[in-house]
Protein backbone atom coordinates (compact mmCIF):
# COMPACT_ATOMS: atom_id res chain seq x y z
CA UNK A 1 0.00 0.00 0.00
CA UNK A 2 1.36 3.22 -0.71
CA UNK A 3 0.41 7.34 -0.10
CA UNK A 4 0.32 9.11 -2.66
CA UNK A 5 3.02 12.86 -2.51
CA UNK A 6 -0.10 14.58 -0.73
CA UNK A 7 -0.37 13.18 3.04
CA UNK A 8 2.97 12.86 2.87
CA UNK A 9 3.06 16.94 2.39
CA UNK A 10 0.65 17.78 4.68
CA UNK A 11 3.18 15.47 7.55
CA UNK A 12 5.95 17.22 6.08
CA UNK A 13 4.36 20.45 7.31
CA UNK A 14 3.72 19.37 10.40
CA UNK A 15 6.64 18.19 11.47
CA UNK A 16 7.83 22.04 9.92
CA UNK A 17 5.52 23.46 12.32
CA UNK A 18 6.84 21.34 15.44
CA UNK A 19 10.51 21.85 14.61
CA UNK A 20 9.90 25.70 14.16
CA UNK A 21 8.99 26.05 17.34
CA UNK A 22 12.42 25.58 18.27
CA UNK A 23 13.00 29.68 16.78
CA UNK A 24 9.41 30.43 17.41
CA UNK A 25 9.08 32.89 20.86
CA UNK A 26 7.06 31.57 23.48
CA UNK A 27 4.00 33.30 23.67
CA UNK A 28 3.21 32.30 19.95
CA UNK A 29 3.94 28.64 20.24
CA UNK A 30 0.03 28.34 19.88
CA UNK A 31 0.65 28.74 16.37
CA UNK A 32 2.99 26.15 16.10
CA UNK A 33 0.79 23.48 17.50
CA UNK A 34 -2.43 25.03 15.32
CA UNK A 35 -0.19 24.14 12.12
CA UNK A 36 1.40 20.90 13.59
CA UNK A 37 -2.34 19.99 14.31
CA UNK A 38 -3.75 20.77 11.09
CA UNK A 39 -1.20 19.37 8.76
CA UNK A 40 -1.07 16.23 10.88
CA UNK A 41 -5.16 16.09 10.61
CA UNK A 42 -5.02 16.27 6.91
CA UNK A 43 -2.49 13.88 6.58
CA UNK A 44 -4.09 11.66 8.05
CA UNK A 45 -7.51 11.90 6.79
CA UNK A 46 -5.55 12.26 3.29
CA UNK A 47 -4.17 9.04 3.86
CA UNK A 48 -7.06 7.28 5.51
CA UNK A 49 -9.38 8.33 2.25
CA UNK A 50 -6.33 6.92 -0.12
CA UNK A 51 -6.29 3.63 1.64
CA UNK A 52 -9.71 3.11 1.24
CA UNK A 53 -9.81 4.06 -2.34
CA UNK A 54 -7.10 1.76 -2.90
CA UNK A 55 -8.85 -1.07 -1.02
CA UNK A 56 -12.24 -0.49 -2.54
CA UNK A 57 -10.14 -0.56 -6.26
CA UNK A 58 -9.00 -3.92 -5.37
CA UNK A 59 -11.87 -5.39 -4.24
CA UNK A 60 -13.64 -3.91 -7.73
CA UNK A 61 -10.77 -5.90 -9.44
CA UNK A 62 -11.02 -9.26 -7.63
CA UNK A 63 -13.70 -12.04 -9.65
CA UNK B 1 11.84 69.03 12.93
CA UNK B 2 14.79 69.59 10.48
CA UNK B 3 14.95 68.99 6.69
CA UNK B 4 16.86 66.27 7.22
CA UNK B 5 13.70 64.44 8.79
CA UNK B 6 11.29 65.91 6.76
CA UNK B 7 13.32 64.27 3.64
CA UNK B 8 14.00 61.22 5.54
CA UNK B 9 9.49 60.47 5.59
CA UNK B 10 9.48 61.44 2.63
CA UNK B 11 11.74 58.35 1.57
CA UNK B 12 9.64 56.22 4.04
CA UNK B 13 6.75 57.18 2.41
CA UNK B 14 7.71 56.92 -1.39
CA UNK B 15 8.26 53.78 0.41
CA UNK B 16 4.97 52.88 1.56
CA UNK B 17 3.65 53.99 -2.11
CA UNK B 18 5.96 51.74 -3.76
CA UNK B 19 5.04 48.60 -0.82
CA UNK B 20 1.24 49.37 -2.40
CA UNK B 21 2.55 49.37 -5.96
CA UNK B 22 4.40 46.34 -5.79
CA UNK B 23 1.69 44.49 -3.71
CA UNK B 24 -1.01 45.60 -5.52
CA UNK B 25 -1.00 42.37 -7.06
CA UNK B 26 -0.96 40.38 -3.98
CA UNK B 27 -4.76 42.31 -3.45
CA UNK B 28 -6.38 42.18 -6.88
CA UNK B 29 -4.30 38.92 -8.42
CA UNK B 30 -7.40 36.51 -7.71
CA UNK B 31 -10.08 39.01 -8.51
CA UNK B 32 -8.76 39.80 -11.69
CA UNK B 33 -7.61 36.08 -13.28
CA UNK B 34 -11.07 35.03 -12.14
CA UNK B 35 -12.62 38.17 -13.89
CA UNK B 36 -14.80 38.89 -10.91
CA UNK B 37 -13.52 42.65 -11.40
CA UNK B 38 -11.96 44.78 -14.15
CA UNK B 39 -8.03 45.73 -13.52
CA UNK B 40 -9.08 49.69 -12.68
CA UNK B 41 -11.90 48.60 -10.40
CA UNK B 42 -10.64 46.26 -8.92
CA UNK B 43 -7.24 47.93 -7.68
CA UNK B 44 -9.39 50.90 -6.64
CA UNK B 45 -11.38 48.65 -4.76
CA UNK B 46 -8.08 47.27 -3.00
CA UNK B 47 -6.73 50.95 -2.33
CA UNK B 48 -9.83 51.56 -0.57
CA UNK B 49 -9.71 48.75 1.88
CA UNK B 50 -6.28 49.34 2.23
CA UNK B 51 -6.91 52.79 3.73
CA UNK B 52 -10.02 52.30 5.67
CA UNK B 53 -7.50 49.46 7.90
CA UNK B 54 -6.72 52.53 9.89
CA UNK B 55 -9.95 52.28 11.41
CA UNK B 56 -10.05 48.91 12.58
CA UNK B 57 -6.29 48.20 13.35
CA UNK B 58 -4.01 49.34 16.28
CA UNK B 59 -0.75 50.25 15.68
CA UNK B 60 1.12 46.54 17.17
CA UNK B 61 3.06 45.69 14.16
CA UNK B 62 4.57 50.00 14.03
CA UNK B 63 5.69 49.35 17.38
CA UNK B 64 7.71 46.01 16.62
CA UNK B 65 9.51 48.10 14.01
CA UNK B 66 10.28 50.30 15.98
CA UNK B 67 11.03 48.94 18.96
CA UNK B 68 11.85 45.33 18.82
CA UNK B 69 13.97 45.38 15.36
CA UNK B 70 17.10 47.13 16.08
CA UNK B 71 18.39 48.93 19.35
CA UNK B 72 16.86 51.72 19.98
CA UNK B 73 19.82 54.00 20.62
CA UNK B 74 21.49 52.95 17.10
CA UNK B 75 19.16 54.23 14.59
CA UNK B 76 20.18 57.62 13.51
CA UNK B 77 18.97 58.98 10.06
CA UNK B 78 21.71 57.83 8.25
CA UNK B 79 20.99 54.57 9.70
CA UNK B 80 17.41 54.86 8.45
CA UNK B 81 17.73 56.29 4.98
CA UNK B 82 20.61 54.13 4.06
CA UNK B 83 18.08 50.95 5.24
CA UNK B 84 15.15 52.44 3.90
CA UNK B 85 17.24 53.16 0.29
CA UNK B 86 18.43 49.47 0.24
CA UNK B 87 14.73 48.43 1.02
CA UNK B 88 13.41 49.94 -2.09
CA UNK B 89 16.27 49.37 -3.93
CA UNK B 90 15.95 45.35 -3.51
CA UNK B 91 11.94 46.33 -4.04
CA UNK B 92 12.74 47.69 -7.81
CA UNK B 93 14.64 45.01 -8.39
CA UNK B 94 12.33 41.92 -7.20
CA UNK B 95 9.29 44.03 -9.05
CA UNK B 96 11.01 44.58 -12.40
CA UNK B 97 11.85 40.56 -12.60
CA UNK B 98 8.28 40.10 -11.52
CA UNK B 99 9.28 38.25 -8.28
CA UNK B 100 6.47 38.24 -5.54
CA UNK B 101 9.51 39.35 -2.97
CA UNK B 102 8.24 40.67 0.33
CA UNK B 103 8.60 44.52 0.96
CA UNK B 104 8.27 43.77 4.65
CA UNK B 105 11.09 41.76 4.67
CA UNK B 106 12.84 43.82 2.70
CA UNK B 107 12.21 46.50 5.23
CA UNK B 108 13.59 44.69 8.28
CA UNK B 109 16.57 43.24 5.87
CA UNK B 110 17.31 46.88 4.98
CA UNK B 111 17.20 48.23 8.52
CA UNK B 112 19.17 45.61 10.08
CA UNK B 113 22.25 45.67 7.84
CA UNK B 114 22.09 49.65 8.16
CA UNK B 115 22.16 48.96 11.85
CA UNK B 116 24.44 46.24 11.40
CA UNK B 117 27.03 48.69 9.40
CA UNK B 118 26.71 51.51 12.30
CA UNK B 119 27.02 49.20 15.02
CA UNK B 120 28.23 45.54 14.54
CA UNK B 121 25.56 42.87 15.48
CA UNK B 122 24.96 43.49 18.88
CA UNK B 123 22.52 46.35 17.18
CA UNK B 124 20.11 43.90 16.37
CA UNK B 125 16.99 42.41 18.96
CA UNK B 126 17.47 38.97 19.45
CA UNK B 127 14.05 38.16 20.04
CA UNK B 128 12.54 40.90 17.38
CA UNK B 129 14.53 39.32 14.81
CA UNK B 130 13.61 35.87 16.34
CA UNK B 131 10.02 36.38 16.07
CA UNK B 132 10.19 38.00 12.70
CA UNK B 133 12.18 35.34 10.87
CA UNK B 134 10.07 32.29 12.65
CA UNK B 135 6.43 34.19 11.06
CA UNK B 136 8.78 34.37 7.52
CA UNK B 137 7.87 30.45 7.59
CA UNK B 138 4.80 30.28 9.72
CA UNK B 139 2.72 32.60 7.79
CA UNK B 140 2.48 31.04 4.04
CA UNK B 141 2.16 27.89 6.49
CA UNK B 142 -0.88 29.53 8.17
CA UNK B 143 -1.95 30.77 4.83
CA UNK B 144 -1.77 27.26 3.03
CA UNK B 145 -3.69 25.44 5.92
CA UNK B 146 -6.26 27.32 6.17
CA UNK B 147 -6.90 28.27 2.10
CA UNK B 148 -6.78 23.90 1.88
CA UNK B 149 -9.24 23.75 4.93
CA UNK B 150 -11.35 26.37 3.58
CA UNK B 151 -11.63 24.92 -0.04
CA UNK B 152 -12.25 21.32 1.41
CA UNK B 153 -15.43 23.06 3.64
CA UNK B 154 -16.71 24.87 0.66
CA UNK B 155 -16.43 22.02 -1.40
CA UNK B 156 -17.76 19.63 1.20
CA UNK B 157 -20.68 21.93 1.95
CA UNK B 158 -21.92 22.38 -2.21
CA UNK B 159 -20.90 19.03 -3.56
CA UNK B 160 -24.54 18.36 -3.85
CA UNK B 161 -25.66 21.63 -5.59
CA UNK B 162 -26.04 21.49 -8.89
CA UNK B 163 -27.23 24.46 -10.47
CA UNK B 164 -23.02 25.50 -11.00
CA UNK B 165 -23.88 28.76 -12.52
CA UNK B 166 -25.55 29.98 -9.82
CA UNK B 167 -22.90 28.83 -7.55
CA UNK B 168 -20.24 30.73 -9.48
CA UNK B 169 -22.04 34.00 -9.25
CA UNK B 170 -22.19 33.48 -5.28
CA UNK B 171 -18.44 32.90 -5.42
CA UNK B 172 -18.06 35.70 -7.07
CA UNK B 173 -19.38 38.56 -5.11
CA UNK B 174 -17.89 36.86 -1.94
CA UNK B 175 -14.72 37.53 -3.51
CA UNK B 176 -15.54 41.08 -3.50
CA UNK B 177 -15.60 40.66 0.13
CA UNK B 178 -12.73 38.39 0.17
CA UNK B 179 -10.55 40.41 -1.69
CA UNK B 180 -11.73 43.57 0.60
CA UNK B 181 -10.74 41.70 3.45
CA UNK B 182 -7.01 40.81 2.10
CA UNK B 183 -6.86 44.57 1.40
CA UNK B 184 -7.62 45.24 5.11
CA UNK B 185 -5.24 42.68 5.94
CA UNK B 186 -2.61 44.18 3.69
CA UNK B 187 -2.98 47.99 4.92
CA UNK B 188 -2.82 47.06 8.80
CA UNK B 189 0.60 45.05 8.02
CA UNK B 190 2.56 47.09 5.31
CA UNK B 191 1.22 50.40 6.08
CA UNK B 192 2.62 50.08 10.01
CA UNK B 193 5.69 48.65 8.93
CA UNK B 194 6.30 52.20 7.33
CA UNK B 195 4.72 54.02 10.39
CA UNK B 196 7.47 52.01 12.77
CA UNK B 197 10.21 53.68 10.97
CA UNK B 198 8.87 57.06 11.04
CA UNK B 199 8.35 56.70 14.71
CA UNK B 200 11.72 54.97 14.84
CA UNK B 201 12.95 58.44 13.26
CA UNK B 202 10.60 60.90 15.15
CA UNK B 203 12.46 59.24 18.54
CA UNK B 204 15.38 59.14 17.27
CA UNK B 205 15.40 63.04 16.79
CA UNK B 206 13.36 63.49 20.04
CA UNK B 207 10.85 65.10 18.25
CA UNK B 208 8.52 62.43 20.38
CA UNK B 209 9.56 61.08 23.20
CA UNK B 210 11.14 56.98 23.92
CA UNK B 211 7.86 55.77 25.18
CA UNK B 212 5.45 57.72 23.00
CA UNK B 213 2.49 56.01 20.41
CA UNK B 214 2.10 56.31 16.26
CA UNK B 215 0.88 60.09 15.90
CA UNK B 216 -1.97 60.52 14.26
CA UNK B 217 -0.85 62.19 10.91
CA UNK B 218 2.19 59.42 10.99
CA UNK B 219 -0.65 56.89 10.70
CA UNK B 220 -3.17 58.80 7.98
CA UNK B 221 0.07 59.91 5.93
CA UNK B 222 1.06 55.83 5.89
CA UNK B 223 -2.41 54.88 5.07
CA UNK B 224 -2.61 57.27 2.36
CA UNK B 225 0.75 56.18 0.45
CA UNK B 226 -0.04 52.45 0.62
CA UNK B 227 -2.91 53.04 -0.99
CA UNK B 228 -2.27 55.24 -3.73
CA UNK B 229 0.58 52.58 -4.16
CA UNK B 230 -2.16 50.18 -4.97
CA UNK B 231 -4.32 52.33 -7.01
CA UNK B 232 -1.06 52.76 -9.04
CA UNK B 233 -0.60 48.88 -8.94
CA UNK B 234 2.19 46.85 -10.65
CA UNK B 235 0.90 44.33 -13.19
CA UNK B 236 3.66 41.83 -13.50
CA UNK B 237 3.32 40.26 -10.79
CA UNK B 238 0.01 40.05 -11.34
CA UNK B 239 0.50 37.30 -13.78
CA UNK B 240 2.72 35.50 -11.32
CA UNK B 241 0.43 35.17 -8.23
CA UNK B 242 -3.18 35.06 -10.30
CA UNK B 243 -2.84 32.27 -12.47
CA UNK B 244 0.89 30.93 -12.78
CA UNK B 245 1.04 29.74 -9.22
CA UNK B 246 -1.86 27.65 -10.02
CA UNK B 247 -5.24 28.19 -12.30
CA UNK B 248 -8.08 30.07 -10.28
CA UNK B 249 -11.73 30.02 -10.07
CA UNK B 250 -14.02 32.06 -8.16
CA UNK B 251 -14.17 29.17 -5.34
CA UNK B 252 -10.44 29.40 -4.86
CA UNK B 253 -9.85 32.92 -5.17
CA UNK B 254 -12.26 33.58 -2.27
CA UNK B 255 -10.73 30.81 -0.38
CA UNK B 256 -7.06 31.86 -0.73
CA UNK B 257 -8.00 35.66 -0.02
CA UNK B 258 -10.13 34.91 2.82
CA UNK B 259 -7.31 32.25 4.38
CA UNK B 260 -4.87 34.94 3.80
CA UNK B 261 -6.98 37.79 5.58
CA UNK B 262 -7.65 35.17 8.87
CA UNK B 263 -3.83 35.00 8.73
CA UNK B 264 -3.14 38.98 8.42
CA UNK B 265 -5.47 40.04 10.98
CA UNK B 266 -4.26 37.55 14.06
CA UNK B 267 -0.40 38.76 12.81
CA UNK B 268 -1.40 42.52 12.58
CA UNK B 269 -3.29 41.49 15.87
CA UNK B 270 -0.41 40.35 18.01
CA UNK B 271 2.37 42.35 15.88
CA UNK B 272 3.72 40.40 14.10
CA UNK B 273 5.08 41.97 10.47
CA UNK B 274 4.69 39.29 8.13
CA UNK B 275 4.65 39.10 4.53
CA UNK B 276 1.33 39.41 2.66
CA UNK B 277 3.14 38.37 -0.29
CA UNK B 278 3.88 35.12 0.90
CA UNK B 279 1.15 34.50 3.10
CA UNK B 280 -1.83 34.51 0.04
CA UNK B 281 1.05 32.77 -2.06
CA UNK B 282 0.61 29.87 0.58
CA UNK B 283 -2.68 30.12 0.62
CA UNK B 284 -3.37 30.01 -3.28
CA UNK B 285 -0.94 27.04 -3.31
CA UNK B 286 -3.40 25.37 -0.39
CA UNK B 287 -6.56 25.77 -2.46
CA UNK B 288 -4.78 24.29 -5.77
CA UNK B 289 -3.46 21.48 -3.54
CA UNK B 290 -7.07 20.35 -3.08
CA UNK B 291 -7.47 18.87 -6.42
CA UNK B 292 -3.74 17.19 -6.36
CA UNK B 293 -0.05 18.43 -5.83
CA UNK B 294 0.94 18.55 -9.46
CA UNK B 295 -1.89 20.70 -9.45
CA UNK B 296 0.26 23.31 -8.33
CA UNK B 297 2.92 24.43 -10.68
CA UNK B 298 6.15 23.78 -8.19
CA UNK B 299 8.66 25.31 -10.42
CA UNK B 300 6.91 28.47 -9.82
CA UNK B 301 6.51 28.62 -6.22
CA UNK B 302 10.11 27.40 -5.98
CA UNK B 303 11.15 30.82 -7.94
CA UNK B 304 8.61 32.33 -5.06
CA UNK B 305 10.47 30.51 -2.34
CA UNK B 306 13.99 31.12 -3.06
CA UNK B 307 13.40 35.37 -3.16
CA UNK B 308 11.80 34.91 -0.10
CA UNK B 309 15.08 33.30 1.30
CA UNK B 310 17.03 35.77 -0.75
CA UNK B 311 14.81 39.13 0.63
CA UNK B 312 16.61 39.61 3.99
CA UNK B 313 19.72 38.62 2.92
CA UNK B 314 19.72 41.03 0.15
CA UNK B 315 18.27 44.19 1.11
CA UNK B 316 20.52 43.32 4.18
CA UNK B 317 23.41 43.37 2.26
CA UNK B 318 21.81 46.51 -0.12
CA UNK B 319 21.81 48.82 2.34
CA UNK B 320 24.94 47.97 4.46
CA UNK B 321 26.59 48.67 1.47
CA UNK B 322 24.12 52.14 0.97
CA UNK B 323 25.06 52.99 4.54
CA UNK B 324 28.76 52.64 4.04
CA UNK B 325 28.50 54.96 0.74
CA UNK B 326 27.01 57.32 2.06
CA UNK B 327 29.49 57.96 4.63
CA UNK B 328 31.76 58.53 1.60
CA UNK B 329 30.00 62.01 1.26
CA UNK B 330 28.65 63.06 4.44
Amino acid sequence: MRLSRRPQFFALVAVVGLLLMAATPREFWGVNYFVAGLGAFWAVALGIEEIAAQQRNRKREEP
Amino acid sequence: MSVAVVAIIAVALLFDFFNGFHDAANSIATVVSTRVLPPRLAVAWAAFFNFVAFVIFGTAVAATIAKDVVKPGVFDNRVIFAGLVGAILWDIITWWVGLPTSSSHALVGGMAGAAVAKAGWHALIASGMQKIVAFIVLSPMIGFLLGFTLMVLVYWAFHRYRRVDRLNRGFRIGQLFSAAAFSLGHGANDAQKTMGVILALLIANGVVPGTAGVPIWVVLCSYSAIGLGTLFGGWRIVHTMGSRITKLQPVSGMCAETAAAAALFFTAHAGIPVSTTHTIAGAIVGTGTTQRLSAVRWGIAGRVVWAWVLTIPASFVVSHFVYRAIGLFV
